[in-house]
């Protein structure tokens, strides 16, 4: 029993017991080794997010460095009323939607020019088995509120209250712009 | 009618595809040292602080490795000790090596007593039970429990300075339970040892 447990205490079996909770308290009181182990558990929830929000690797990148920057920051003020890693994805959508009002290369003509024209090259996909690769494609071609709301939503799970609190916008703006969405990405996909 | 059934069942697809894409992507370079760079130290963290709790951090895990493996070392040895060692001249001359003092847990409490009982009467019997071992795993086992007595110090005088630091606290409990395993291995080492009557 005593060598079963020997052997489960490794250098790494030891770091994944240190709880959640336990590194936000020992980050917030400036502890950048506990906040890099946060780090390491949600970068890539964080920056899987933050890519098919902006459909840019570098841009993307860049919102994830600001998003961890900005929660230390802000580590004392987090509750613990939401998970952790929630708390870090409104922080991100926070960094998305202002990068995207900076960029601001879509304006609203652009987009219903983009809803009505199809791609000239897109030609025939597969509907089986390429339907994820090619969603993941076409998701970036979405307009940024429809994709905004279809990330968070479709592919993280968010509820349309939680979404729209998080895009800061209503919940029933949020149910159109998914519609919205869908019709777009059905559009595409059987292009 | 059927073209809105074929709408419904491609938005249902659609949704069933979209949950399915991966949640966690890596970024393909580490953004960790950009990051770090960029934070700066909060008024209210003194930086001996954070260099003591990385310190502590840092020896707990060296002796749980450390510990982990020599308990494996110890455990597979499947020759067996041979008596003749036990009266070995550095049997003789080595310094008692009972664990003495309570087992602190910061600078105002102390462990349970249960646990307490436990450590106590495994390091009751800690010396002779050494001197059944071979030389060479005696060694290691000292060195061991030395390095970990080392931990449980340093841990302590950070908690000392921290007393509320939740991290320290897991840390030395795992650095006691730690020490608790490789007292038992001794123990149970030296009891499957053939004794002196019998041979």
């Amino acid at each position: 029993m005593a060598r079963a447990d020997a052997l489960r205490m490794t250098a790494e079996s030891v770091a994944p017991e240190v709880s959640e909770t336990l590194l936000v308290k020992t980050a917030a009181r400036g502890d950048a080794a506990a906040f890099e182990t946060l780090y390491r558990r949600h970068e890539g929830r964080v920056y899987a997010l933050c890519l098919r929000m902006t459909g840019d690797k570098s841009k993307a990148e860049d919102c994830v460095q600001e998003t961890f920057v900005q929660a230390w920051r802000r580590l004392s003020s987090f509750q613990g009323r939401s998970a952790f890693g929630t708390w870090l994805h409104r922080i991100a959508v926070n960094q998305v939607l202002t990068l995207q009002r900076k960029n601001a290369r879509h304006p609203a003509f652009l987009e219903i020019v983009e809803e009505r024209t199809e791609e000239p090259d897109a030609g025939r996909r597969p509907r089986d088995g390429g339907l994820q690769m090619d969603l993941e494609s076409v998701i970036g071609s979405l307009p940024d509120g429809a994709r905004n709301v279809f990330v968070l939503h479709a592919v993280h799970g968010y509820s349309h209250e939680e979404t729209a609190e998080m895009l800061g916008v209503a919940v029933g703006t949020c149910k159109a712009q998914l519609h919205r969405a869908r019709r777009l990405l059905a559009e595409r996909l059987n292009a | 009618m059927s073209r809105d059934r074929n709408q419904g069942r491609t938005d249902d697809s659609l949704m069933e595809a979209a949950s399915r894409l991966p949640t966690d992507i890596r970024p393909q370079r580490d953004l960790w040292p950009d990051i770090e760079a960029r934070l700066g130290t909060p008024a209210e963290a003194r930086p001996e602080r954070r260099w003591r709790l990385a310190g502590a951090v840092a020896a707990a895990v060296g002796l749980v490795t450390v510990s982990s493996l020599v308990t494996l070392w110890v455990t597979d040895r499947s020759e067996p000790v041979t008596v003749s060692r036990i009266q070995g001249p550095m049997a003789v001359t080595r310094p008692a090596r009972s664990i003495s003092g309570d087992a602190r847990f910061g600078p105002d409490y102390l462990l349970g007593p249960k646990y307490e009982r436990a450590r106590q009467a495994l390091s009751e019997d800690l010396d002779s039970q050494l001197e059944a071992l071979s030389p060479e795993t005696r060694d290691v086992v000292e060195k061991n429990l030395e390095q970990i007595r080392q931990a449980l110090a340093e841990i302590n005088g950070a908690l000392a300075d921290d007393p509320g630091n939740v991290l320290l606290q897991q840390l030395l409990m795992a650095a006691y339970q730690d020490e608790l395993t490789v007292l038992m291995e001794v123990n149970r080492m030296a009891r499957s040892l053939p004794t002196r009557k019998e041979i």
